[in-house]
């Protein structure tokens, strides 16, 4: 009926990015983010966009996939695009009418703020595309792990993470019952205003609790039947461990921000008046 | 050394302040290495109740249960009965921790501390056992109820248990389900590991060697199938006999004698012809 939710994005392929450690994926990803904002320049953004399509490529990701994320944030790109392009009073009016102009500064302001949008849903979509959610809560557990000095569970944290995963699809499929059976009683979800719906939603809600907490006491059964206990002597099947492949992303991204900085403030303009002359 | 020996056990539940329920009272039986038991009785008989006092999920209120001769009252020996003694609940949904197949199966063995490799290693064997290796990497919410409680299996098998408690394990499934997990029991029970389980389905308890039969928290009945089916204990417990054993009592009341008690269709027939000659 629905999607698989606990795969969310997650598409499966046999690539070198999705075989990545998800620890090594996520700080690349916080890496790029933080890049593309020092990114200031069209010779930068080509770049940047050739770097997302190599990766994309390596990743065996259909175009459409990344374009989906992009859809969802296209009200705000369009938003943040208006703002720029008219409220930017700087440089010289290329277009005026009334109180509203338009300036060169804006239209370069613009492009670049919209530029800067895509490319960041789309590289920052790749993790989710190229992760599964579990990889990504071991990955996190890792990650967290010094803040154990400062006596954070972090192991609890996980488990609670890969639970709650592993529930949504269950929690979902029984949502969808309890409708049907509210329904098959005269309940109504789709008439009324905003308050009624939220009202008819409360028979639903309720059961769905109660039943949470049966299914959390006979999951607590389940475990400590299975000798869980949260101690240090616990082992693991699988174990993340740093690759080549890791490495080598790491020292291509490393190389980009770098890159970025270098290009922002030593070579500021340089590339693109190289490139595009007296176009900017 | 029995495997298992209950000595005498009662249970109470607690509902609030002083008033408590007891679920059990007196009860005692013991269980020798590869046997292979029904526990039957209606809701509410204690059933439940016992299966989760033989891993030391609950302590008896009174008496003991000794597992290899170890009481389960030993809180520094639990893991070593847990591991010991497997348990499969009733809702195959409730008892999956990971959302990923495999790495449910390698929950327990995590757990107690299992080397990597090993626990690769019992992985494999256990889903093996249940017939559910192609699955492996898949995610658990799109199997069967039969599939999954047969994962569930594989969590145990893990773990590398002498003794398996199926707690109403097939009450929740279709009759395929149904007949997945009992094929898979009685294998296990083949390879030696000791099967004990719960149910309200007599057709079920007829495929066991040994029958105990509760009624409010007391044993009524305890022996082959062929002797429970014969004595009054199974309607005293307000359960059905299998429609075999059924038949062949309606049968008897009307003045056929069979020469041997009856408990599966085959003996039926052979009991019906022997009539006619």
């Amino acid at each position: 009926m629905f999607k698989d939710i606990s795969f969310g994005q997650y598409y499966p392929a046999d690539s070198v990015i999705h075989r990545l450690d998800p620890r090594i994926k996520m700080l690349l990803t916080v890496l790029f983010i933080v890049g593309i904002f020092f990114v200031d320049s069209y010779f930068g953004f080509m770049v940047t966009a050739a770097l997302l399509l190599v990766v994309i490529l390596l990743a065996k990701l259909p175009m459409m996939s990344v374009l989906k994320s992009v859809r969802a944030i296209i009200f705000i790109v369009i938003f943040a695009a208006v703002i720029n392009l008219f409220f930017i009073k700087s440089g010289e009016v290329l277009w005026s009418w009334k109180s509203l102009q338009i300036t060169d500064n804006g239209v370069h302001t613009t492009i670049k703020i919209t530029l800067r949008l895509i490319l960041l849903i789309c590289g920052a979509s790749l993790l989710p595309l190229t992760t599964t959610p579990v990889a990504i809560a071991d990955g996190t557990e890792s990650l967290l792990k010094p803040l154990k000095y400062i006596k954070v569970p972090v192991h609890d944290i996980a488990m609670i993470m890969s639970i709650a995963l592993r529930f949504i699809p269950t929690l979902f499929e029984e949502t969808n019952k309890i409708i049907a059976a509210q329904k098959a009683r005269g309940a109504s979800f789709d008439t009324g205003g905003l308050i009624a719906r939220a009202k008819a939603m409360l028979p639903v809600l309720i059961p769905l609790f109660v039943n949470s907490f049966r299914r959390a006491d006979e999951l607590a059964f389940a475990m400590d039947a299975r000798c869980y206990n949260a101690t240090e002597n616990r082992t693991k099947m699988k174990v993340m461990k740093i690759d080549w492949a890791d490495v080598v992303a790491f020292f291509v991204m490393a190389a980009y921000f770098a890159g970025v900085l270098v290009e922002r403030y030593a070579f500021t303009g340089i590339m693109d008046g190289l490139i595009f002359g007296g176009l900017v | 050394m029995p495997q298992i020996e209950v000595n005498n056990v009662g249970y109470a539940y607690r509902l609030g302040e002083g008033q408590t329920v007891r679920a059990l009272r007196g009860v005692s039986f013991t269980v020798e290495r590869g046997e292979y038991i029904a526990l039957v009785g209606m809701n509410g008989s204690g059933k439940s109740t016992l299966a989760k006092l033989l891993n030391g999920l609950y302590v008896p209120s009174a008496g003991d249960v000794l597992i290899d001769g170890v009481n389960t009252r030993d809180e520094e020996r639990t893991f070593d009965i847990r591991r010991k003694v497997g348990m499969v609940f009733q809702n195959p949904d409730n008892q999956m921790v990971a959302t990923i197949i495999e790495d449910d199966v390698a929950f327990g063995p995590e757990n107690v501390g299992v080397p990597r490799e090993e626990i690769v290693e019992r992985v494999n064997e256990a889903l093996e056992a249940v017939g559910m290796t192609q699955f492996r990497t898949r995610s658990a919410s799109k199997l069967s109820g039969g599939q999954k409680q047969r994962v569930a299996i594989a969590g145990v098998l893990a773990m590398r248990p002498d003794i398996i408690v199926f707690d109403e394990s097939t009450s929740m499934l279709d009759p395929e389900g149904r007949r997945e997990i009992l094929a898979v029991a009685r294998k296990l029970n083949d390879g030696g590991i000791t099967v004990i389980t719960i149910t309200h389905n007599m057709d079920e308890a007829a495929q066991a060697d040994r029958i105990i039969a509760l009624r409010k928290g007391r044993i009524v009945a305890d022996g082959t199938p062929k002797e429970v089916f014969a004595s009054a204990a199974v309607a005293e417990c307000g359960l059905m006999l299998p429609p075999a054993a059924e038949t062949a009592r309606l049968l008897a009341e009307r003045g056929f004698s069979f020469p041997d008690a009856v408990t599966t269709e085959d003996e039926l027939v052979e009991g019906i012809c022997s009539q006619s000659k």
